[in-house]
C-alpha cells in the first residue's frame, strides 16, 4: 500500500511546486509552461508515435547496453581476481579511461563506428564498465578474514571459496557499482544520441529545444525520467535477489 | 593412550614495524582423545594466534602441530572451530539452518539428511523454532549457539573453541557451558577451550593449561579431578575447585607486570 502511495505522493508534490513556480511567474512561461500544456505536448508525441520510437531507441541501447557491460565488468572483476597481472593491466587502464566523460568519446567514435548500434556499444562500454569492474575486484579482495577462515575449516578450494563465501559476501558492493554504472549507461546513451543527432530520446531533446517546442521538451524530460526510474528498480530487484540479507541486516542495525 | 593432538616447540612470530613481534615462545603440549582443556592467559598474549596454528589456518614460524598423527598445515578433516568472533564467523546471507548444514560438507551427506541433522543440532542448542532466521535476527547469544552447532556438525573429534562464552551474559552462559560440556561428552569429542575466565576453565575443563604474558609459554599445567558431571553450585563449592582456582589466579597475579591495575 505505502509502497504504491509514496510515488503517487511524489508525483503530486512534484507537480504542485511545477504549478506553484509556473504561477509565481519567476520564469516566462513560455519556457516554463503549465503541467497540463506539457501533458498534451507528451500526448500528441505518443499520438506521432515520435514518442514510443524514441523511447525503444533509447531505452534498448540503454538497457541492453546496461546489462551487457555489467556481466562483462563483473566478469572482468573475476577474471581479474584471478590473475593479478591482468588486474595490473586493467587498473592502469581503468584509472585513465575512468575520468574520460562519454561526450568526450563520441566525436571520434562516430568517424570509426558510423551511427549505428556499434557507436553505442563502444562508448557504453568505455564509460560504464569501470564500477562493475572496480567494485568486484575490491569487494572480492575485502572479504572478511573470519568467512574466509570458516571456508578453508569447511574444506572449500579456491573456487568453492569464491562461490560460497567470497561472492555472496561481496554482493552489495558489486552491486552498488551496477547501480551506478546503470544510471551512467542511460546518461552515455542520451549524450551520443544528441552528438550523432539521428535518432533516440537525446536526438529529439536537442532537435525540438532548437525549435524552441518547450512544452515537448519537457515531455521527452519526464519520459528519461521515468525509463531512468525503471531502470533504477530493475537494479534494485536485482539486489533484493542477491543482496537482500545485506538491506535486512543495514535496516536491523539501524 | 595416543595424543589426539600435539604440538611441538611452536612458535609464532609477526613482522611488525619496527620489529618483528614475537607472539608464541616454544609452546608444547598435547590433548588426549575426549578430553577437555582449558587454556587461560591475558588477553594480547596470542591464545587466538595459538589456535589458528593448531588449526592450520596459520603456519606457524617454528614448531610442529599434529592431528591423529599427521601433520597439520592445511585445515583437517576432524577438526571444528568456533571463532571468537563469532557473530562474523556467520554467513549472514545464510539461514541459521544452512549455516550449520556448511559446517557438514566434510561429511558427504545428502541434502535432506544434512538438513535434518541441522535442524536437530538447532535444536540441541535451544533454537528449534529458529532454523530459518537469518544470523541478524538473532541476538548475539543464539548467534553463538548457531557457531556452536556448526562446529558440533562436522562431528570432529576435537573442538577449538577460541572464548566462545566472552559475549553473553552470566546466566545464559552458565547454560551454555553447561550445553557445551554435556554435547562434547555426548559427542565423545575433545575441547580445547581459550578463556580468560579463570573459574570458566576450572569448571569445564579436565586439565588446565596457563599461558605467560608475551612471548608467551605455557606457566604451568594444572591437572583436575573434578569428575565427568559437573554442577554450577556444587563443584564450584569444592575444594579441589577452589584449590585449583586459587593456584592459577596467583600464578596469574603473580605474572602481571609491576604496577599494573586490576
Ligand atoms: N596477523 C597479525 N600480524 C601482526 N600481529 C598480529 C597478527 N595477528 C595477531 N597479532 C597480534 O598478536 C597479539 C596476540 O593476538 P591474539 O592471538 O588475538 O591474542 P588473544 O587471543 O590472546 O587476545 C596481539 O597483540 C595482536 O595484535
Ligand atoms: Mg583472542
Amino acid at each position: 500500500m505505502t509502497a504504491l502511495l509514496r510515488p503517487v505522493l511524489a508525483l503530486g508534490l512534484l507537480a504542485a511546486l511545477w504549478q506553484a513556480v509556473v504561477w509565481a511567474a519567476v520564469v516566462p512561461e513560455r519556457y516554463f509552461p503549465p503541467i497540463a500544456t506539457v501533458v498534451q505536448a507528451g500526448m500528441s508525441m505518443i499520438a506521432r508515435g515520435q514518442m514510443q520510437q524514441a523511447l525503444f531507441d533509447t531505452g534498448s541501447r540503454a538497457i541492453l547496453g546496461a546489462i551487457a557491460v555489467n556481466l562483462i565488468g563483473i566478469g572482468l572483476g573475476l577474471a581479474a581476481t584471478g590473475a593479478p597481472s591482468l588486474r595490473r593491466i586493467l587498473d592502469t587502464v581503468a584509472a585513465i579511461l575512468q575520468p574520460v566523460p562519454p561526450a568526450a568519446v563520441v566525436p571520434m567514435a562516430v568517424f570509426a563506428l558510423g551511427l549505428g548500434w556499434k557507436l553505442y556499444a563502444f562508448v557504453v562500454v568505455l564509460v560504464t564498465i569501470w564500477p562493475p569492474y572496480l567494485a568486484t575486484v575490491s569487494a572480492l579482495a575485502a572479504t572478511n578474514p573470519v568467512l574466509l577462515s570458516v571456508g578453508r575449516m569447511a574444506g572449500f578450494g579456491p573456487v568453492a571459496m569464491l562461490w560460497h563465501i567470497r561472492l555472496p559476501a561481496a554482493m552489495p558492493e558489486i552491486l552498488a557499482g551496477v547501480r551506478y554504472a546503470t544510471t551512467i549507461a542511460l546518461i552515455a546513451v542520451i549524450v551520443s544520441e544528441m552528438i550523432t543527432g539521428r535518432d533516440g530520446i537525446g536526438f529529439l531533446l536537442f532537435q525540438k529545444a532548437f525549435a524552441i517546442r518547450i512544452p515537448e521538451v519537457f515531455a521527452l524530460m519526464f519520459a528519461v525520467g521515468l525509463l531512468g526510474s525503471a531502470m533504477g528498480l530493475a537494479v534494485s530487484a536485482v539486489y533484493r535477489g542477491f543482496a537482500g540479507w545485506h538491506l535486512a541486516q543495514r535496516g536491523r542495525a539501524a | 593412550m595416543t595424543a589426539l593432538l600435539e604440538a611441538g616447540g611452536l612458535a609464532k612470530v609477526f613482522p611488525g614495524r619496527p620489529d618483528p613481534v614475537e607472539i608464541l615462545r616454544d609452546i608444547s603440549f598435547a590433548v588426549a582423545p575426549e578430553e577437555f582443556v582449558s587454556i587461560v592467559g591475558p588477553s594480547g598474549c596470542g591464545k587466538t594466534t595459538l589456535l589458528m596454528c593448531l588449526a592450520g589456518l596459520l603456519p606457524p614460524s617454528s614448531g610442529w602441530v599434529r592431528f591423529r598423527g599427521q601433520p597439520v598445515t592445511d585445515p583437517p578433516r576432524g577438526v571444528s572451530v568456533v571463532f571468537q568472533d563469532y557473530s562474523r564467523s556467520l554467513l549472514p546471507w545464510k539461514s541459521a539452518r544452512e549455516n550449520v548444514t556448511l559446517g557438514m560438507r566434510r561429511l558427504g551427506l545428502g541434502r535432506a539428511a544434512a538438513r535434518d541433522r541441522a535442524e536437530a543440532l538447532l535444536a540441541e542448542v535451544g533454537l528449534a523454532g529458529f532454523e530459518g532466521h537469518f544470523p541478524w535476527q538473532l541476538s548475539g547469544g543464539m548467534q553463538q549457539r548457531v557457531a556452536i552447532a556448526r562446529a558440533l556438525a562436522a562431528e570432529s573429534a576435537l573442538l577449538l573453541l577460541d572464548e566462545p562464552l566472552a559475549a553473553v551474559d552470566a546466566q545464559t552462559r552458565a547454560d551454555l557451558q553447561d550445553l557445551l560440556r554435556g554435547l562434547a561428552r555426548k559427542f565423545r569429542q575433545a575441547c580445547l577451550l581459550v578463556t580468560h575466565d579463570v573459574d570458566e576453565a576450572v569448571y569445564m575443563a579436565d586439565r588446565v593449561l596457563v599461558l605467560s604474558r608475551r612471548p608467551t609459554r605455557i606457566l604451568r599445567e594444572v591437572p583436575l579431578a573434578l569428575g565427568a558431571e559437573r554442577d554450577q553450585i556444587d563443584t564450584r563449592e569444592r575444594p579441589d575447585y577452589l584449590a585449583a582456582r586459587h593456584e592459577i589466579l596467583t600464578l596469574i597475579r603473580a605474572a602481571r607486570p609491576e604496577g599494573a591495575g586490576a
